[in-house]
């Protein structure tokens, strides 16, 4: 009997190290890695959807490492009624098989963004190929024009370009565009969202000009733009970009406007394809697109996507420049740091809002021949003022002009209610619009570089 | 004999497991961003009873002894039976359950009833193996199970919302403090201790384990549920079917830590496998006593073959987990009213028994 077990339990454990070991399913050759998704109206009913894989004989494989640009990544674009749908049609098409589970991010079209993007986001909630933190973008030229403008230079991994270029948001004006969060927001009806703008340098032809120039009209007609700056004489000027070689400059350049307030100053208010001039790569993420529920609105430049930021407690830092009474034409660079969290104060009785930010700031560059060391101080508090004046004033007209609550408003007056009828009653009947919005903020000098010049 | 130890051990997995799946769920549907107070709620109404149930036993005879002592032959098996039927009722939503996650989540190009007869396979040798090996096994494992937890909650830190526990008290006080008594139904494994109390070394050392038990399965809830409050705000919260996955599947530390659900699948495989040979064990055993057997292994095929059975009744996940609140609802008023009922009974027996072995010793 004792043989008998022994003989028996060996074969099992042959059996089982010879079967379990194995892969099952598909072997990874045999596999076409999807790296992004882009979703485009089409005639009728069916999206164009463009399916961006990585070419996995191009990248860094091999004695002479990977490959960059174009030849690391294909596009295949098919019309179907969804996103699986889509998948299931290329699978007829390609030799190999497409998994999703590297996909970094799905782009919509403004169209697209336009009509909603609940159906997008219920696809990939259901879905366990599909992560919770892949990025959705919206692209004002389309999305298969973005994907096809995407050609990372620097980069032999075309998922990690994506990973690069929109995990680097913290540190620029692009809102964070996880999928989760986007779901969360109009799942919970809390809150609204901002995604990034995909834009693609210099592209299209009149249609898309005339569409981007729209989008800008509209930016400043809602006075969300760095237009119009009435105590040092501004308003919205429109850089006068060179129209010299359009194959080398972008075009698009010349659409942003220039602020002339104290918060970036001098700097130009970009959304996505208006700024870079790389000839490479065209593709670029800059501005947020405006989100009531799963509707796109609107559409903010990078300015007030930093100033976004800066309200939400979600910039860590980046360099900016700031108004300096004197040196009013050039600018003084600081690096600034959002050390914590802002403050919110919401009186729902007397229908305010208070906002108090904590920022420091180290000087980076200044005009020659000025010393900020003698007027540091005042410099200081000045910068502090335009920081609040223009988040006050951005915040205000935001929520003046839209229904959508992306300062999560709703949701910080949470822990006013005991239960959640009483909460969902409230955000039934709250009009922040007429709220009067105070934003404050306690900004500090703290270092001046390696340089500490004497004072007059 | 079970170490005291092991018992312990193998209680927090019994009771925590449920949390694993798809538990959480009927707290959140429930009380909604508050199921972590309901969570504490059920723990103070468990000890309660618990403690009751302690104060009234005496010795270390299970409910099915005491049934016999009381009754006689038919009264055993009457209870014998009931504490299989809400074993079988509990294990066979686990044997669909977890395979039906697992296909979900890891295996989706595998046939069902595949991943089902692998798990019950496994299962039945790990109850063929015996009580011992499965609670020594258990008992060095759950540490494991217990720093992967940790870690799970700490590298969950950054997505951690405040807001999203907020209002405190969630779908209202009603909700959590009537409907949601329900939900004790979490801690009816602690059924299992009065079952195998004659693999304790004596009721002492039984009531210590239970103890210790209930504290540390009650706190990875209350952890678990808070997390999940703090990761998913309400009413989204409510949608998953699994959420301890799906809070696993969030976890992204830069560019290079993500997927840490790999990890959790491990983990959790395990848990369920041990749990799962725990259950079919005492289910054999339970009918071992209850019909005076020799040996309990004879029993392994039958009892696996019928959970299996039972485990494929329902057609679809859907229906699977539209009954859980339901079976949970038949389930814990017998796990906790049988031992208490028994408890006053053992105390009757034992004083009995001590009055006349004092009239013994006087004549």
């Amino acid at each position: 009997m004792k043989k008998f077990k022994t003989a028996v339990m060996s074969a099992a454990a042959i059996i089982l190290s010879l079967t379990l070991t194995g892969c099952v399913g598909k072997e990874p050759n045999e596999i076409a890695y999807i790296v992004a998704l882009g979703i485009d109206m089409s005639e009728g009913e069916n999206y164009e959807i463009t399916i961006q894989y990585a070419n996995p004989t191009e990248i860094s494989g091999g004695e002479e490492g990977g490959k960059a640009g174009s030849a690391i990544i294909e596009n295949i674009s098919v019309q179907a009624p969804n996103l699986y749908a889509a998948i299931g049609l290329a699978n007829k098409i390609v030799s190999k098989t497409f998994y999703l589970s590297h996909a970094r991010i799905i782009v919509v079209s403004q169209e697209v963004a336009e009509k909603g993007l609940r159906d997008i986001t219920e696809t990939f909630i259901r879905s366990d190929d599909l992560r919770p933190d892949i990025y959705l973008a919206v692209s004002l030229d389309g999305a298969n024009e973005y994907l096809s403008a995407v050609k990372p230079a620097m980069e032999v991994n075309p998922a990690k370009y994506y990973q690069l270029v929109y995990d680097k948001n913290s540190f620029m004006g692009i809102p964070a565009g996880s999928a989760k969060d986007f779901f969360f927001g109009i799942e919970t009806k809390n809150f609204d969202s901002f995604l990034p703008i995909a834009g693609v340098v210099g592209s299209g032809g009149e249609d898309k000009e005339s569409q981007k120039s729209e989008s800008s009209d509209a930016r400043e007609e809602g006075g969300l733009s760095g237009a119009g700056a009435d105590e040092k004489g501004g308003g919205s000027s429109e850089s006068g970009g060179e129209e010299s070689d359009l194959s080398e400059e972008n075009t698009k350049q010349s659409d942003a406007p220039e602020n002339e307030r104290g918060f970036e100053y001098k700097m130009k208010d970009y959304i996505g394809g208006q700024a870079a001039i790389e000839l490479k790569n065209k593709s670029e993420s800059m501005g947020s697109a405006i989100f009531e529920g799963d509707k796109m609105v609107g559409t903010i430049g990078s300015i007030e996507g930093q100033m976004f930021k800066l309200l939400m407690g979600d910039y860590k830092y980046s360099y900016i420049t700031v108004f300096n009474k004197h040196t009013p034409d050039e600018p003084v660079t600081l690096k600034m740091i959002q050390g914590k969290k802002p403050r919110y104060d919401i009186d729902i009785e007397n229908k305010k809002i208070n906002v108090e930010m904590f920022l420091e700031g180290d000087v980076s560059s200044l005009p020659a021949d000025y010393n900020i060391e003698s007027d540091i101080e005042e410099f200081q508090n000045d910068s502090g003022k335009y920081i609040g004046e223009d988040c006050t004033r951005f915040m205000s007209d935001f929520i003046k002009t839209h229904d959508s609550d992306t300062f999560r408003l709703k949701e910080r007056c949470k822990q006013k209610f005991l239960t959640n009828k009483s909460y969902d009653e409230f955000k039934e009947s709250v009009n922040f619009k007429e709220y009067d919005v105070n934003v404050t903020v306690d900004f500090k000098i703290r270092r001046t570089g390696l340089v500490m010049r004497e004072g007059d | 004999m079970l170490q005291r130890k092991e018992m312990t051990a193998l209680l927090i997995n019994v009771i925590s497991l449920k949390m694993l799946l798809t538990f959480p769920r009927i707290f959140i549907i429930n009380s909604g961003n508050a199921a972590w107070i309901q969570a504490l709620y059920n723990t103070a109404a468990v000890f309660l009873i618990f403690f009751v149930t302690a104060k009234l036993y005496r010795g270390n005879k299970n409910v099915i002894q005491l049934a016999e002592t009381a009754g006689g032959k038919p009264l055993k098996i009457i209870v014998g039976m009931t504490v299989f039927a809400v074993l079988l009722i509990n294990f066979s939503s686990v044997v669909r359950i977890f395979p039906e996650s697992v296909k979900s989540v890891l295996l989706q190009n595998f046939k069902l009833e595949v991943i089902v007869i692998t798990f019950v396979i496994a299962t039945a040798i790990g109850a063929y193996i015996g009580l011992q090996s499965v609670a020594k096994v258990n008992y060095l494992f759950l540490p494991v199970a217990g720093a992967v937890l940790l870690a799970f909650l700490l590298l969950l830190i950054p997505y951690y919302r405040f807001s999203n526990i907020m209002p405190v008290f969630g779908q209202g006080y009603k909700a959590i403090f009537g409907k949601g008594f329900n939900t004790v139904s979490l801690f009816s494994d602690i059924l299992f201790l009065n079952i195998l109390l004659p693999h304790c070394e004596n009721a002492g050392e039984a009531r210590k384990s239970g103890v210790k038990a209930l504290v540390i399965g009650a706190g990875i809830s209350v952890i678990i549920l808070l997390g999940y409050c703090l990761v998913y705000p309400y009413p989204a919260s409510k949608e998953f079917i699994i959420p301890v996955y799906q809070l696993a599947r969030i976890i992204h530390l830069s560019s290079f830590f993500s997927r840490f659900e790999a990890l959790f699948q491990f983990v959790w495989s395990i848990l369920v496998l041990l749990y799962s040979s725990v259950y079919v064990y005492t289910m054999c055993y339970v009918w071992q006593i209850t019909f005076n057997l020799k040996f309990y292994r004879p029993l392994i095929f039958p009892v696996v073959l019928i959970s299996s059975v039972i485990a494929m009744v329902p057609n679809s996940m859907l229906d699977l987990i539209s009954t859980e609140e339901i079976r949970s609802l038949i389930v814990y008023p017998i796990a906790f009213l049988l031992p208490l009922i028994f408890g006053a009974v053992s105390r009757r027996y034992y004083g009995e028994r001590m009055r006349k072995d004092e009239s013994d010793e006087k004549v």
